[in-house]
């Protein structure tokens, strides 16, 4: 199969559906403090298909409320501008890629693993006080290159899943092998076209080469993250594998282990319902 | 773990334990909650027309079977770290085994 050159990845991602104006907003934002909660609130209440589907969520028995939140403004004021933003990213993310035709790409089990790696990186960031929000979000698209390749590239990236099953290799392997380039390269173009905030953009570029990146960076959280969600079976399949981890990205967090098994207890406590509020 | 289970009096036998109270139809109460049954009382129960009772049933730990899912476990994890050989992968998969004894999946 011929190589696909970059130019050409990015003409596709320019191609594919632009995000909703408050989620491009949301994205940008995740790591700023200096967000105003109500006029936020506001914009996401317009976008009525939005908000419904946040309000699902968060009315949800992962949030355990008392009483059901009518509105995004009380949900704001009840769960707390954060929350609220991280679930409305969810929201909108997961529901923003349901275009994929390739009918041998389960997008369910696409979404439950980035779910799992949202809740991990959410528990790393907590531990050593990074953005628990950020950390989440990052998460969540850190695989969204791969999407990107399946949507529109199909033909070739099922090639790649053919060479993977044939070399029992990692996908990342597969995908430089057959395509020459990766869904890292791919995720950080979309990420650059759809505005992330800069930190969500260098952990979707860099969570296979966490080396790379110096000090408190997310692209390590969600390495690790990844490794831990591979490493607690969340999504079985037969030629499952966990990706090597990062000694460098590891020793930084400075968790103990038995601390790190605490946090999997956590995790696994919560990947359920969480699937189960973003119905996937 | 512990189940309850409503069983015909003639099932029932000496050594087992009541879940509930045990009442006759005007409601006077015959046996409380917890009692453990005997031939005399299981005689007595039968005189008094009860013809069902609701018993504790103890699981049966079947050490066998546990020994067989922790076994499937550890060779899961090792399949699923086949290809991450390096120290700080494998420090990762002790971690992991452990976790599984556990918090079994």
């Amino acid at each position: 199969m011929k190589p696909l050159q970059t130019a050409q990845v990015i003409a596709a991602v320019h191609h594919l559906p632009s995000l909703p104006a408050v989620v491009v907003e949301l994205l940008e934002s995740v790591d700023r403090e200096d967000v105003n909660a109500e006029a936020l609130a506001d914009k996401i209440a317009l976008d009525q298909a939005l908000a419904a589907r946040a309000l699902k969520v968060a009315n949800s028995p992962f949030y355990g409320l008392q009483s059901k939140v009518a509105t995004i403004q009380d949900a704001t004021v009840i769960l707390g501008l954060r929350q609220v933003r991280s679930l409305v990213t969810a929201a909108a993310v997961t529901g923003a890629f349901s275009f994929s035709s390739a009918s041998w790409f389960d997008p369910r089990r696409f979404w439950q693993h980035c779910v799992g790696v949202a809740l991990c990186a959410r528990a790393l960031a907590a531990e050593v006080g990074l953005s628990e929000d950020g950390a989440f979000t990052a998460g969540l698209l850190h695989d969204i290159g791969r999407l990107v390749l399946v949507t529109c590239f199909p033909e070739e990236y099922r090639q790649v899943a053919l060479y993977r099953k044939k070399h029992d290799c990692y996908p990342l392997t597969a995908e430089r092998d057959i395509l020459g380039l990766d869904h890292a390269t791919v995720g950080k173009a979309l990420a650059e076209r759809w505005r992330f905030a800069p930190a969500i953009q260098e952990a979707v570029a860099l969570h296979h080469a966490p080396d790379e990146v110096t000090g408190d960076s997310l692209a390590g959280i969600v390495h690790v993250a990844d490794v831990m969600a591979h490493a607690l079976d969340l999504c079985p399949r037969d030629d499952e594998l966990v990706p090597a981890l990062s000694s460098v990205a590891w020793n930084r967090l400075g968790i103990t282990w038995p601390r790190f098994k605490e946090l999997l207890v956590e995790v696994e406590d919560q990947f359920e319902d969480v699937c189960a509020a973003l119905n996937i | 773990m512990i189940t309850i289970q409503a069983i015909a009096l003639e099932d029932a036998a000496p050594g087992m334990i009541l879940a509930d109270a045990l009442q006759d139809e005007t409601g006077q109460m015959l046996l409380p909650k917890g009692s453990e049954l005997t031939e005399s009382v299981l005689r007595s129960l039968g005189r008094r027309g009860i013809e069902t009772l609701s018993i504790l049933i103890p699981e049966a730990v079947d050490e066998s079977a546990l020994i067989a899912r922790r076994e499937a476990a550890r060779q899961r994890l090792q399949h699923l770290f086949r290809q991450a050989v390096d120290p700080t992968s494998q420090g990762l998969l002790r971690v992991m085994l452990e976790y599984r004894e556990e918090h079994p999946q």
